[in-house]
């Protein structure tokens, strides 16, 4: 592989990883020297809707929950790699039956060590239909769970499955204490680096040192505040006046410019999982027709739409492959903007006067709002007419992801790995082609890299040609932060907020 | 020039009232039919720009003409103040003329009607609405004249009540005539004027709420231009082009100045001992 | 006037119960499944059916209502959906903000416009007056979002004079607490102080037009002593009646502040649990909002016949 380190990605080779050993990165960090009171005040824009990462996935919950209270037996660290975390390490000979060392001498916040017992329960409830966890597919395949000894569990699978590893690094994957599940919302108890301390409902999370954390030296900080700051008008304020440290997510990307020119802030910019769209519901007419779906990709000038609403930050896109993933093929040239081939193909699909479709947007995320307002100036060029509908996020969910009830939306879809919508013809996209569907399923039981390489390859290329949605662009990862705040990870190839080796410089 | 009309015009507020509203009006209706530019054109290569021959209140953050979209804001707020005044007053006047013209029971429920809806403000039930209906300025609207019902109707109610006392509806009564002709004839036109001024009052307080939620993301609708819009759009431009949020908040500004003053100067001009 | 005061609060009673029933209706014609919304977007229909039912969300509206009411009478108002805490307890908590803030607003409210207010009447027609009324109607123009980020951009910005928003908790002290409510109070009460001051400006006109004012300053009292004894005191009554209305107003315009100075108060509660379909929450803040504000009416109505010395029977 001759990317740079930053896609290196090596899930799906577990052979690869075992080699790693306990690869954890800062475990040999600086002495703690904070001059300054090693606390920090972090905005985050929307409050968790509990903090169990078992009953929601929502990243407002992992943003807070996952790598700081609550870890998983593998980690996808700051370059996207799969590392060993609290099991040290694994082995498998068959790919059917995975074995884990634990890490030995984890201890849970405040209590008792972390044992083999605790990863059986945690994993077994996953996959009980009972429990309703969200992504209870991702734990379909395990057969049996085997506990041989406190520190070792063997765990068998049906049947091959790709991204086993990487299912067991997501946030729904976190190991916690058996006899606390039923404080998960309220009050979640891990082995992370920081512990719950409060959470002021409707205002703030605070979190407190982990005197017992597993990395020696780590974690840097005494006390983490998430707040609440929906506004980011309000959010920029509270940074400028220093009230808050750093905008995790919430900085805009028209500001920019203002932290970059403030002496005593910084920005963080970098690459992310998610991926921009303008979804189509592919089961109502015209949009079941894939020359209507592709005149429309031909119609949008992506490098204008992400001068105009992103200021000019965020990749263009071409597949729902983004380019943090190792399989990552550029297809953003496949169907480029041709406005004069849109109309051609408008016409030949027996819309030569164009057509009009309401376009849904939600004001909770304002970089969709403003991507409609763009889209809707270039697709007028050529005869497609739309009106700009805002709704609530409550809405969105409820009418367009469960019931499909759209002609057209934006959303950015953060999830790495998710490729599989496009093969689940109930998703809200309602796409539903047999050839995709094929090639994903070959690609989930596919071990071997070349190979796996190439059913990806492939996969891109449907999209790009069947055009299911319009893959618009990658949002970038914006943080801003006050000078001397270190530690924060540059890429997001996964939803969380790492803080544990965030700290301030001497 | 009748003499009523001469000795309003002298009248500072109600003459600087009307001249303001006629030239808000003036520019809605100019709006229709010509801005300098198109109000939804967009230009990269101009975005965010000062005052200038060309873009003579700037550009804002995708380069469309300011001054075509303040213009064409006009018509937003114009709209949004004739809804929720049209429905308060429709509404309020029934309810507030039945009640009380026939009493009794009829007029008890329709005040404890009124009073329970007095118990949601406007924002808040424009909230629940665009929960309910999803957003757009007409749905929040309506709801903000929902919340104008009460006031109606108790203004209408109070002067009906001390109308229904009065000699010529007594007389108009004993000659035969029938209560809804007694009504329309001679009672309603007798309570316009404290509506037209509740009127004058209610219709800012309108687009200032057109304002807030389009703040909150549940007012007008973009791309289309509202001056609420406008300036929650410039409040994220604030510290870059501060230029973006002068005009908005200055056309909101004089449009409720201008519909405050003329409230104020009709209240003046229509009540009966300051003459 | 005890039988007026009597059939008022007959009154009251009947539209609190049109307001109970408005509330419900209102709420429950929210769309949106809070079921899926507390699962998020990859929860599967089984997951959220289930949910459904543990809500008691598929039983039939009039019996969710009157157990709902019934609840809500003995102060049960129900368990927030979002943070699994009672909503009852949640309210409480957070008029902790909201109730400060409203009352520093109605503080700053009045010490503003009700002298200033008196002090145009008196001016009518003179510079001082006009730019009183000028300053009023200047408040009553700017959207208090507006002003609120403008006052957040100069003061804690720029001169690093207060924070940008937020609000510590009283344990942070009693200083920093009323601190941190001050920016917000002042953009909440502005508008408020800038109709109070048209109101005051208005009643006091009013009574110095009346006759015993006229005696008063025929028997040689001096202007301020005219001004301050009997003016004042005699348009009292209506400044008490708009106060008391107003003070509804302050509680709702709270919803749009508390968003721009990320206060953790009943608006942003208010707000949050629209978006998260809360449906508890609405509706305990809903009725709690609507509630506190045909109560200040009721009050305001016994105050005035009260202090009316001309209403004594109707």
């Amino acid at each position: 592989m001759t990317r740079s380190p930053r896609f290196g990605w090596l899930l799906g080779t577990a052979l690869l990883v075992v080699g790693l050993g306990p690869g954890a990165p800062g475990l040999v960090g600086p002495p703690p020297a904070a001059a300054q009171a090693p606390q920090l005040a972090v905005q985050i824009t929307a409050e968790p809707p509990g903090l169990d990462l078992t009953a929601t996935p929502a990243s407002a919950t992992a943003t807070v929950v996952f790598y700081n209270i609550q870890e998983a037996l593998v980690k996808v660290d700051a370059q996207g790699r799969l590392v060993p975390w609290l099991a040290e390490r694994w082995h498998t000979t068959d790919n059917l039956n995975y074995t884990f060392f634990l890490k030995k001498g984890v201890r849970f916040h405040g209590g008792r060590e972390l044992t083999a017992d605790d990863v059986k329960f945690v994993l077994d409830r996953a996959r009980n239909p009972e429990t309703k966890h969200p992504n209870a597919r991702h734990y379909e395949d395990i057969a049996t769970i085997h506990v041989r000894d406190p520190h070792t569990v063997t765990i068998a699978l049906k049947q091959n499955n790709a991204m086993f590893l990487h299912n067991l690094a997501r946030q729904g994957s976190v190991i916690y204490p058996r006899e606390a599940v039923d404080q998960l919302k309220a009050h979640p108890i891990g082995t992370g680096p920081f512990m719950l301390d409060r959470w002021d409902r409707g205002d703030r999370v605070i979190l407190k040192r982990n005197p017992d954390y597993h990395v020696k030296g780590l974690p840097k900080l005494d006390r983490v505040t998430f707040r609440f700051i929906p506004d980011t008008n309000a959010a920029l304020a509270a940074l400028q006046a220093g009230d808050i440290d750093v905008m995790a997510f919430g900085l805009g990307p028209e500001s920019v410019e203002v932290v970059r020119r403030a002496p005593n802030l910084q920005v963080i910019l970098g690459e992310t999982t998610s991926d921009v769209i303008l979804a189509l519901n592919n089961s109502k007419k015209p949009f079941s027709d894939v020359r209507v779906r592709r005149a429309i990709t031909h119609a949008i000038d992506k490098a204008e739409v992400v001068k105009g609403a992103m200021f000019g930050l965020g990749r263009v896109l071409g597949s729902n492959v983004d380019p943090l993933n190792p399989y990552f093929v550029d297809m953003s040239k496949a169907v480029p903007y041709d406005p004069a081939r849109a109309k051609q193909l408008l016409t030949e699909a027996g819309y030569p006067n164009g057509l009009e479709a309401v376009l849904k947007v939600t004001p909770q995320y304002p970089y969709t709002v403003r991507t409609g307002e763009v889209l809707v100036g270039q697709l007028e060029k050529v005869g497609v007419r739309v009106k700009l509908e805002q709704m609530e996020w409550g809405q969105w969910l409820d009418r367009i992801y469960k019931n499909a009830d759209y002609d057209m939306t934006i959303i950015g879809h953060a999830e790495a790995w998710d490729a599989g919508n496009y093969a689940n013809p109930k998703y809200y996209y309602r796409y539903d082609s047999a050839r995709f569907q094929e090639v994903y399923a070959a690609s989930e039981r596919t071990l071997e890299e070349k190979k796996r390489r190439e059913l990806y390859a492939q996969l891109q290329k449907i999209m790009a040609d069947e055009a299911p949605v319009v893959w618009l662009y990658v949002y970038p990862r914006l943080v801003a932060a006050k000078k001397g705040v270190q530690g924060i990870w540059k890429d997001l190839p996964n939803p969380s907020l790492d803080l544990s080796e965030v700290g301030w410089a001497k | 020039m009748s003499r009523r009309w001469r000795r309003a015009l002298r009248h500072r507020a109600f003459a600087g009232g009307l001249a303001l509203t006629l030239a808000i009006i003036g520019t809605a209706v100019c709006s229709l039919v010509y801005t300098p530019q198109d109000p939804l054109r967009m230009d990269l290569a101009a975005r965010l720009e000062g005052p200038s021959a060309g873009h003579p209140m700037g550009t804002d953050q995708y380069g469309r003409d300011l001054l075509s979209r303040v213009m064409r804001g006009a018509i937003a707020s114009l709209a949004v103040g004739a809804v929720a005044v049209g429905i308060g007053l429709g509404v309020g006047v029934i309810l507030g003329a039945a009640g009380g013209w026939i009493g009794g029971w009829l007029d008890e429920a329709a005040m404890r009607v009124t009073d329970a809806v007095y118990g949601f403000p406007a924002v808040l039930s424009a909230l629940l609405a665009t929960a309910a209906f999803g957003p757009g300025v007409l749905i929040s609207m309506i709801a903000v004249g929902i919340a104008y019902v009460p006031v109606f109707a108790r203004l209408t109610r109070a002067s009906v009540l001390a109308l229904r006392a009065q000699e010529f509806v007594t007389a108009a009564q004993a000659l035969g005539a029938r209560d809804s002709v007694i009504l329309w004839r001679h009672v309603l036109p007798n309570t316009v004027s404290p509506l037209i001024v509740q009127a004058t009052i209610s219709f800012p307080l309108a687009i200032l709420a057109e304002a807030a939620l389009s703040y909150l993301g549940l007012g007008t609708q973009p791309p289309h231009p509202s001056w609420g819009l406008m300036l929650r759009d410039a409040q994220n431009f604030l510290q870059l082009s501060a230029w973006y949020a002068v005009f908005p908040g200055a056309a909101i500004a004089l449009a409720v100045l201008g519909f405050n003053l003329l409230g104020d100067g009709l209240r003046d001009l229509l009540d009966p001992r300051a003459s | 006037m005890r039988r007026l005061i009597l059939r008022r609060a007959v009154a009251f009673l009947a539209t609190l119960f049109v307001v109970s029933v408005l509330v419900f209706t209102v709420v429950r014609v929210l769309p949106g499944d809070p079921a899926l919304i507390i699962m998020g977007t990859e929860a599967s229909p089984e997951a959220a059916a289930a949910l459904r039912r543990a809500m008691g969300l598929d039983r039939p509206i009039p019996v969710q209502y009157a157990e709902w009411l019934g609840a809500a009478l003995r102060g049960d108002l129900g368990r927030s959906i979002q943070y699994d805490v009672a909503v009852g307890r949640l309210i409480v908590s957070r008029l902790a903000v909201t109730l400060p803030l409203t009352v520093l607003a109605a503080a700053f409210m009045i010490l503003t416009a009700v002298p200033l207010g008196v002090y145009a009447a008196t001016r009518q027609g003179r510079a001082g007056d006009v730019l009183a009324m000028l300053l009023s109607q200047l408040g009553i123009a700017i959207p208090s979002f507006w002003a609120g980020l403008l006052l957040i951009l100069l003061f804690a910005v720029r001169l690093g004079w207060v924070q940008a928003g937020g609000f510590d908790g009283w344990t942070a002290g009693l200083w920093p607490a009323l601190r941190a409510l001050l920016l917000p109070a002042f953009a909440l009460g502005a508008v408020q102080a800038a109709v109070l001051t048209r109101t005051t400006r208005a009643a006091v006109l009013e009574v110095l037009r009346a006759d015993y004012v006229r005696t008063a300053r025929a028997k040689g009292l001096a202007e301020r002593g005219v001004t301050w004894k009997h003016v004042l005191r005699n348009s009292l009554l209506t400044i008490v009646t708009i106060v008391g209305l107003q003070l509804g107003q302050l509680l709702t315009g709270s919803i749009v502040l508390e968003n721009v100075f990320y206060l953790p108060g009943l608006g942003r509660l208010a707000l949050g649990a629209i978006s998260a379909r809360d449906l508890p929450v609405v509706q305990g803040v809903v009725l709690f909002v609507a509630v506190t504000v045909v109560t200040l009416n009721f009050l305001v109505d016994v105050l005035y016949a009260v202090l009316d010395p001309r209403i004594r029977y109707e």
